[in-house]
């Protein structure tokens, strides 16, 4: 069995909230003082990854990632972790790549590592939250898509069984590989730390990149379809007024009034 | 301060585990005086303890950059589990490069965590004056009978082994002292007390007596009379451990007066515009770093195999006396809460202390430094 795991670099989303910053003019974020990191819900997609080649010996972990230079350092957290194998992919003018996109490289990504049966990926990313990439995949690979994962385990030949997070409580589906499987967060799942002499070979081993000639692209996949108006964080503002009376029954009856007045009720 | 790329992950990896994992740890060792088996049993799986150590026994290989730097991040948290770092890559070290290959499965299991060593040279009448020790080996048919007591021994308590530092010979001063690697469940061992500290608590520092424990001829470390020389040796790596150590302590402490300023309001504003307080934050964090230079510049020259007294009594002397000095002033920024339980700094100020003591009093490192400046 061979997984492919995309895991996504983003700015550090733990950064103080009076530290973020957004450029107008650009429409993006600063980058400041943040740190780039994994994704946490590449994270999680790792470490179930991972989970499911502790408990199936002979499973293949790919790591991969669109992304320049300084995604080899969370390629190699992704190595250090226990994945077998790393790579990214990048060409300049690569920045701002829509869901489709990026779903169409990891595509092809996977078509050119051949004998991917399972991708994995985090069931939204922790910068913009959108949720796309997941299912977009699966349509880019022609593959079964199951979102909102915790577990995957191995089933009969071909298959493998998901469980789901619903509302109240967990669903558990059998589907048939190849598939992609969108992961979400779970205490159950939470990324391991690696041992010292993994992170050691980790920064020793060789990760693989390939550029737009490796992909064999489909130039409509390519092309931009939504136009980004305006980024901006909103301002808040709140205003307060302290209903009087003698005392609560008092206070209750003149917020009520006071509610009628604004129309809430 | 400049790493490499392996080095700054290993400094990653220490520092989401000392966060994650032991700050629950520090206050169970501190206030209950506790050990925390299932956290040593982590660190040893994770490779902290046999960090510098081959592969052969399991060890990860790594240099003594990366193990300084592994102690650095623990000690932010829990100066004991570093100190725990330390020791385990001594009694390795030592039982290694001492023992024979009989001794091969005792310093694997050291590496992995599954035993403690600890090293038994104290007494209550030597302790700057090491060579003053009275615990006699009595040669007997096939080995040696250890009579004697020791003090002040580190993880004492807990100990499945102890390298213990004997006379076999009373009349020969340090030149008379062997090194024997003793088995705790040994007949006629036994631990008297553990000591009631003020910091570094929960470690099991305890008072050992020695009542005809019988060791074999096999289990002496290396030659008679060059346990001193041994030991001696071994100290330099373990000054450079202690510096981080204290570049630890200092570190943790400037951390959480950073965090308790920017967020702590008198006067109508954080306490951190204050230039009182912005110049003690300033000489805490340049004094942390300027130890924390001393430190690395002799883990690199004894990676790179080089002698290293001077440089590792340097490290030793200016890390615990900023760390005593940092510890100090955080627990000033934060005023009336860091005199409390609830505060790290609280703790911290009372584990620094020690530094100054153990390893070589800072007294004996200034007779060192000086020793090897005027020679």
């Amino acid at each position: 069995m061979k997984i492919m795991v995309g895991i996504k670099q983003i700015l550090d989303p733990e950064v103080p909230v009076s530290d973020f910053r957004v450029d107008s003019a650009t429409r993006k974020p600063v980058q400041g003082k943040a740190k780039l990191v994994m994704d946490s819900y590449s994270e999680y997609a790792l470490e179930a990854a991972l989970q499911y080649k502790d408990k199936n010996p002979g499973t293949q972990v790919v790591a991969a990632c669109v992304g320049d230079k300084p995604a080899e350092e969370v390629l190699r957290k992704a190595l250090a972790a226990g994945a077998d194998e790393a790579i990214r992919a990048w060409e300049p003018g690569w920045d701002d790549l829509e869901a489709q996109t990026v779903a169409h490289i990891l595509g092809s990504m996977a078509r050119r590592l051949g004998g991917i049966d399972l991708v994995m990926v985090g069931r939204q990313s922790g910068d913009v939250e959108r949720g796309l990439v997941g299912p977009m995949l699966a349509e880019d690979l022609g593959a079964a898509c199951v979102t909102q994962a915790n577990r995957v385990e191995a089933a009969a030949a071909d298959q493998v069984r998901v469980r789901t997070e619903i509302e109240g409580g967990f669903a558990e589906a059998e589907i048939r590989l190849p598939a992609v499987v969108t992961v979400s967060n779970d205490e159950g799942i939470v990324l391991r730390l690696p041992k010292v002499r993994d992170v050691m070979m980790a920064s020793r081993k060789p990760i693989g990149s390939v550029g737009a000639s490796d992909l064999s692209l489909v130039p409509a996949r390519l092309v931009s379809l939504v136009s980004l108006k305006d980024l901006f964080i909103p301002q808040l503002s709140g205003q307060c007024e302290f209903v009087e009376g003698e005392n609560g029954g008092d206070k209750a009856v003149r917020l009520t009034q006071r509610l009628r007045e604004a129309k809430v009720v | 301060m400049f790493l490499t790329a392996e080095q700054e992950e290993i400094r990653n990896l220490a520092r989401r585990f000392a966060d994650r994992q032991l700050e629950e740890a520090a206050r169970a060792m501190d206030q209950e005086n506790r050990f925390p088996w299932d956290v040593y049993k982590e660190m040893g799986e994770l490779g902290f303890l046999g960090l510098t150590a081959p592969a052969e026994i399991g060890g990860s290989e790594a240099d003594t950059v990366s193990w300084a730097v592994v102690i650095e991040q623990l000690a932010r948290v829990c100066p004991q589990m570093a100190d725990m770092v330390m020791l385990s890559k001594e009694m390795a070290d030592f039982v290694l490069k001492h023992g024979g290959p009989q001794h091969r499965e005792a310093a694997q299991a050291i590496a992995a965590g599954e035993t403690i060593c600890a090293i038994a040279l104290t007494e209550p009448d030597a302790g700057s004056d090491a060579a003053g020790i009275r615990t006699y080996a009595e040669r007997v048919p096939n080995g040696y009978r250890l009579h004697g007591g020791k003090r002040f021994i580190t993880a004492g308590a807990y100990a499945g082994l102890t390298v213990v530092l004997a006379k076999t010979d009373r009349d020969a001063g340090h030149r008379g002292i062997s090194a024997f690697l003793v088995d705790t469940s040994s007949p006629g061992f036994s631990v008297l007390r553990t000591e009631d500290l003020m910091g570094m608590r929960g470690m099991g520092t305890a008072e050992l007596a020695f009542d005809s424990v019988f060791v074999p001829e096999e289990n002496r470390m290396g030659e008679e009379g060059q346990g001193f020389k041994y030991i001696m040796q071994a100290l330099d790596t373990g000054r450079i451990g202690i510096g981080a150590l204290c570049t630890g302590i200092a570190q943790g402490a400037l951390e959480e007066s950073l965090a308790y300023a920017q967020t702590r309001v008198q006067f109508g504003q954080t306490i951190d515009s204050f230039q009182g307080v912005q110049f003690l934050l300033a000489d805490m964090d340049v004094r942390t770093e300027a130890a924390r230079l001393l430190v690395m510049e002799a883990a690199r020259k004894q990676a790179a195999g080089q002698p290293v007294r001077l440089e590792a009594a340097r490290a030793k002397l200016f890390a615990s006396d900023t760390a005593a000095a940092v510890a100090s002033d955080a627990v000033q920024i934060h005023g009336g809460y860091g005199y409390t339980k609830e505060t790290r700094v609280e703790r911290l100020y009372r584990d620094v202390k020690i530094n100054q003591i153990w390893e070589g009093t800072n007294q004996i490192m200034r007779s060192v430094i000086a020793k090897l400046l005027t020679r």
